[in-house]
C-alpha cells in the first residue's frame, strides 16, 4: 500500500487514475469557486480580487491542465516514442490533487481570521500585526503546508513522468524541469493576457 | 530441479559451458560453448519471459497478473529488450 501511494502511477490501472483525476479536478475547481480563489498558473492558487464564476474558473484551470499535458507529452514523445498520451493526462490530473489540498486550510475559521488580521494590516500600513506570535504562527503553518504540498505536486510529477516515459539520463531530468519552467510561463502569460491579473 | 547459475559465484564474470554429457550413453563432449541468450538471463528475468509468451505477448494482461500499471510493464519489457540486445551484440562480436 505505502508503494502504491508513493508511485500510484506504477501500481494504478488507467481508468481508476483518470476517474480520480477528472472528479478531482471538477471537485477541487469548486472548492475553489466556494473559496473565492482562482488558478492564475500552474503554480498558483490565489485568493481572487475579482469574482470569477464557476465556468470561468473550469476554463481557468482547465487551460493550466491542457498546457501542462500538452507540454509534457510532447516531452515524453521526445524522450520515448512509446508515451502514452492517457498516462501523460494521468500525471498532470493525478500531481494537482496533492497540491489542490492546499484548500483546507481556506475551512479552518482560525486560519482564516488570522490571515485577513495580517492581510487588512499589510494593506493598511499597520505592521503590528506582525508582531503578534500568534498570527505570525499561524501564518508560517499556511506557508509551509502550502510549500509542502507544492513539493509534493512535484514529487509526483516527476515520478509519475518518471514512470511514464521510462526516463532514466540527467539530459532528460534537466529537460523535464525547463518543461515546467515552460509550462509556468505559458499558463501566467495567458492569464495576463486574457485577465489582466497575476 | 536444480537452477542453473550464470554468473560466476567468485568473481561475477558470466559463465561458458565447458562440458555436455549424453545421461544416455553417457557420452561427454568437452569444448568452449558460449550459453544461449536466454540462459544469459536471470532466473527472475527468464521467468517473465515465460510468462510473457505464456500470456500471449500482452502487456496488458501481464499487467493484470502481476498487479501493476502498463507503463511499468512495458518499461521493463523495454530494459529486458535492451539488455537481450546487449547481450546479442557482445555474442556477435
Amino acid at each position: 500500500m505505502k508503494n502504491k501511494l508513493l508511485n500510484p502511477f506504477a501500481y494504478y490501472d488507467e481508468k481508476i487514475l483518470f476517474a480520480i483525476g477528472i472528479v478531482s479536478h471538477f471537485f477541487f475547481t469548486y472548492i475553489g469557486y466556494l473559496t473565492k480563489s482562482n488558478f492564475p498558473d500552474f503554480l498558483s492558487i490565489k485568493k481572487s480580487v475579482e469574482t470569477f464564476s464557476f465556468l470561468e474558473l473550469i476554463v481557468q484551470n482547465s487551460t493550466i491542465l491542457l498546457v501542462t499535458i500538452f507540454c509534457l507529452f510532447l516531452l515524453g514523445k521526445i524522450i520515448n516514442k512509446k508515451t502514452r498520451f492517457i498516462d501523460i493526462v494521468n500525471v498532470a490530473l493525478v500531481s494537482r490533487i496533492a497540491y489542490y489540498v492546499v484548500f483546507i486550510t481556506d475551512f479552518i475559521p482560525v486560519v482564516n481570521r488570522k490571515l485577513e488580521l495580517v492581510l487588512h494590516g499589510v494593506t493598511e500600513n499597520n505592521f503590528d500585526v506582525l508582531n503578534d506570535i500568534t498570527t505570525m504562527t499561524v501564518v508560517l503553518l499556511v506557508a509551509f503546508t502550502a510549500i509542502f504540498f507544492l513539493l509534493l505536486m512535484f514529487y509526483y510529477l516527476f515520478i509519475g513522468f518518471k514512470t511514464v516515459t521510462n526516463l532514466k539520463s540527467i539530459k532528460h531530468i534537466l529537460l523535464f524541469i525547463g518543461c515546467l519552467f515552460l509550462i509556468e510561463i505559458i499558463t501566467s502569460s495567458i492569464t495576463i493576457i486574457k485577465y489582466n491579473i497575476l | 530441479m536444480k537452477k542453473m547459475p550464470v554468473i560466476c559465484p567468485s568473481c561475477d564474470h558470466e559463465l561458458e559451458v565447458t562440458k555436455l554429457f549424453c545421461s544416455a550413453c553417457e557420452t561427454e563432449v568437452s569444448g568452449k560453448f558460449s550459453l544461449p541468450i536466454f540462459l544469459q538471463l536471470n532466473q527472475e528475468e527468464q521467468a517473465f519471459i515465460l510468462q510473457f509468451f505464456l500470456s500471449s505477448g500482452s502487456l496488458k494482461d501481464m499487467a493484470k497478473q502481476l498487479d501493476v500499471s502498463y507503463p511499468t510493464m512495458r518499461n521493463k519489457v523495454d530494459d529486458l529488450i535492451e539488455k537481450v540486445n546487449l547481450l546479442k551484440e557482445k555474442n556477435e562480436k
